[in-house]
């Protein structure tokens, strides 16, 4: 019960700060909004035990990943927003597209695929997944970063 | 204890080595011939690799072997092609290149969602570099929209892939075959891969992204998108969707039959009009997109093992052809008038480019010819109306791609240049493209030997390790 | 479900969004009200601002904001790899690839500082 409420309040919270992210005209004060839902949805990952998701999505997400998308916001000119009209054909078609998949959603039972044994994902639950089973997407992983920060530096270096 | 990884492991290590010595060595050539090295040693570890599973995310199969020759063969034509082209910054160049391989030999293994995943975005995140690689508008623009095309046909999987785990409770994609049910949601997972993967492809309502990032992008790294990024699609298609969905089978060989019926007659359709030979090329590249994609659409039929060795073939080939076609295009030029009297202009290069198109227009005894024909032939043994239309479709839009390739040909050797004077066709290029025409007039020799093989490749992938 | 572990959190959480907005109202009710415009100026003493705020930043910013993404994905890969020392089998086989993931994304870093995005200009 305690944890339906908690769902609950949270739900509510992380649909309204998704729903500003897109809907709000000041791009920033949308990026802001994201923040709150990144952080909502670290407390997602604690109510479901897994507690050391929870940590990384606070601590890159929304610690690291904000930052790289307010420095990038900062980085353009700011520009008369171009925000779309909400035309009553879009809204219906939003309307009936939310409508039905909560529909198919809501008929789908989803109980079966609950995993049996206690679920968990702290730090040494995640660490023998990936030190053991997932060590080469791991190493990989790390060709992954080294390909993104040179691609980032070269492209983002002065001319000459 | 890692004999199973050499060939990552070699490539992950000349990548590392050509960033280090960026800044030692003063011979710049010294970094080509290095990445250049770094490919041919994997390609030789190929054959030494031990047939297993590692963890139960990572097998190697004569499926995964086949795969990782194809790139590894493009590769080294990139590479060999782009010696004369980039003569600064070779580090970031050849090692970016290098890791983008990583990603595609780490892909070909892959049966486990998370490694599939990552493999996918570690070799697609360098080649959006490369694509932008001279940093003027025009590679620019072209990174720009590659970007934004993968990056939301990522979301796209992975969305999918996330729904499949949810279903499932598993990752591993043998293991998924016995859990996953037909309901709404598996169906729905799988339009979102689908959609994903036909981004990756190039299928039709997904393809808009292809002309513009190919004509954009420099010309070696075109062939390296065309012929080996492209790839990945469906090999990741093949593994997914023919071993993890084969419950659901019958709903999206549907979904890949309306795809490849659209995607060919699309893209051979369009390629007529184009006067820019990059932007056909890419055309004609969805075109044999949607040959492959009949491949696809027979996997629940009882022909599928037939289906994947010719799809098998086809990739192999077209990877070939694709790949030669374009480096002709760096001695030749873009412009469809650049042609004209090419044969006078750069001899060597009119000879194997009207080679390798006589291969794309699938002449016998070349080995376009051969691999058109296996696919035609699947489409007919597994018969249904299915079947029939797209044999069919396949026939009429070959006869199509005549008009274009036939149009280079006829313009290189019997149009009249406006001047004659001899182009210079340096050595690294002529030599890729020698290599690509062995290799297609080899393949076309020996069809029964490779047939064989990738028959062979198919079973092991089917069975699983 | 660890709801009741994290119920103090909560409740902290909650404290400290509300307590800001009590002194706020508190000290409106309470303080005598009488606007003025210098009152309103951003600053009441010292430089009046100017300009807009949102300006192109320079595209270093960025490049920093980057490296930093980088290794704190590194530094938060490397929590759990400390937390199983102990209790992994092979333990030279986890330093080994410890000290691969560190040593591949060290390259970066010698990249940056070679490319001179780590000097500010």
């Amino acid at each position: 019960m305690k944890d339906l409420i908690m769902f609950l309040i949270l739900s509510v919270i992380a649909v309204v700060s998704s729903l500003f992210v897109f809907l709000s005209k000041n791009i920033f004060r949308g990026a802001l909004s994201l923040s709150l839902l990144l952080v909502t949805m670290a407390m997602f990952f604690a109510m479901l035990n897994a507690e050391f998701i929870a940590a990384v999505q606070i601590l890159v997400y929304a610690g690291g990943v904000l930052v790289l998308i307010l420095f990038a916001i900062m980085l353009t000119k700011e520009r008369e927003p171009s925000v779309s009209e909400v035309t009553t054909s879009r809204a219906v078609a939003l309307i009936a597209f939310v409508v039905l998949s909560l529909f198919y959603l809501a008929k789908h039972t989803w109980e079966k695929y609950v995993p049996e044994k206690e679920f968990s994902a702290t730090g040494a639950s995640v660490g023998t997944k990936l030190f053991q089973t997932y060590v080469i997407p791991f190493e990989a992983a790390s060709f992954l970063l080294l390909a993104a920060m040179i691609g980032a530096i070269y492209l983002a270096r002065r001319r000459g | 204890m890692v004999g199973y990884i050499v060939p990552e492991i070699i490539i992950g290590a000349f990548a590392s080595l050509i960033i280090l010595l960026n800044y030692t060595v003063t011979q710049r050539k010294i970094l080509g011939y290095l990445s250049l090295l770094a490919v041919a040693l994997a390609f030789v570890s190929l054959f030494k690799l031990p047939r297993m599973t590692a963890w139960g995310i990572y097998a190697v199969d004569d499926f995964a072997i086949v795969f990782k020759a194809v790139f590894l063969t493009v590769a080294f034509l990139v590479i060999l092609s782009s010696l004369k082209d980039i003569n600064k910054r070779e580090g970031e160049y050849y090692s970016l290149l290098l890791m983008s391989l990583m990603g595609m030999l780490l892909l070909a293994s892959s049966i486990d969602l998370l490694m599939l995943y990552v493999a996918l975005e570690l070799a697609t995140i360098p080649s959006f570099i490369l694509a932008g690689f001279f940093r003027d508008k025009q590679t620019s623009e072209a990174a720009m929209k590659y970007f934004v095309f993968a990056v939301v046909s990522s979301g796209l999987i992975v969305f999918g892939m996330s729904l499949l785990y949810g279903l499932t409770g598993t990752t591993n994609i043998y293991e998924m075959i016995n859990r996953l049910e037909l309901n709404t949601v598996s169906i729905l997972a799988s339009l979102f891969l689908v959609a994903g993967f036909a981004f990756k492809m190039a299928a039709f309502p997904f393809h808009a992204w292809a002309p513009d990032v190919y004509q954009g992008s420099p010309t070696p790294i075109s062939a390296f998108l065309s012929s080996a990024s492209k790839k990945m699609g469906f090999l990741a298609v093949l593994r997914i969707f023919y071993i993890a969905l084969s419950p659901i089978a019958n709903y999206w060989a549907l979904a890949f039959a309306i795809l490849a019926a659209l995607t060919m007659t699309y893209g051979n359709i369009v390629a007529l009009s184009q006067t820019n030979i990059k932007r056909m090329l890419a055309y004609s590249s969805i075109g044999h997109a949607g040959y492959i994609i009949i491949a696809l659409a027979l996997l629940n039929t009882k022909v599928a093992i037939f289906a994947i060795a010719a799809a098998l073939l086809h990739i192999l080939v077209h990877a070939v052809m694709k790949a030669g076609a374009f480096i002709a295009g760096i001695v030749a030029g873009e412009n469809i008038e650049d042609y004209k009297g090419l044969s006078k202009k750069a001899p060597i290069t009119a000879l194997m480019l009207t080679i390798l198109l006589l291969s794309l227009i699938g002449v016998p005894p070349l080995a376009g010819f051969l691999s058109k024909f296996y696919i035609l032939l699947s489409a007919i043994y597994a018969g249904g109306s299915v079947g029939y239309v797209l044999a069919v479709l396949l026939v009429v839009n070959s006869a199509i791609s005549i008009f274009y390739y036939g149009r280079i040909i006829s313009y290189m050797y019997w149009a009249k240049a406006e001047n004659e004077t001899k182009i210079n066709e340096p050595l690294s290029v002529t030599l890729a493209l020698i290599i690509a025409v062995i290799l297609v007039i080899v393949i076309g020799l020996y069809p029964s030997e490779i047939v064989n093989y990738l028959q062979k490749a198919a079973e092991s992938f089917v069975k699983g390790l | 479900m660890l709801t009741g572990e994290y119920i103090a959190i909560g409740v902290f959480a909650l404290i400290a969004m509300v307590f800001p907005v009590i002194t706020f109202l508190l000290s409106r009710l309470l303080r005598p009200t009488k606007p003025e415009p210098d009152k309103y100026l951003t600053y009441e003493c010292g430089l009046i601002p100017f300009g807009d705020a949102r300006k192109p930043y320079d595209v270093q910013y960025y490049l920093f904001a980057l490296l930093f993404v980088v290794f704190d994905v590194e530094a938060v890969v490397l929590f759990p790899w400390a937390e199983i020392f102990k209790s992994f089998g092979n333990i030279t086989l986890l330093l080994i690839e410890g000290i691969i993931f560190i040593v591949v994304l060290a390259l970066g870093l010698i990249y940056a500082w070679r490319e001179k995005a780590l000097e500010w200009r």
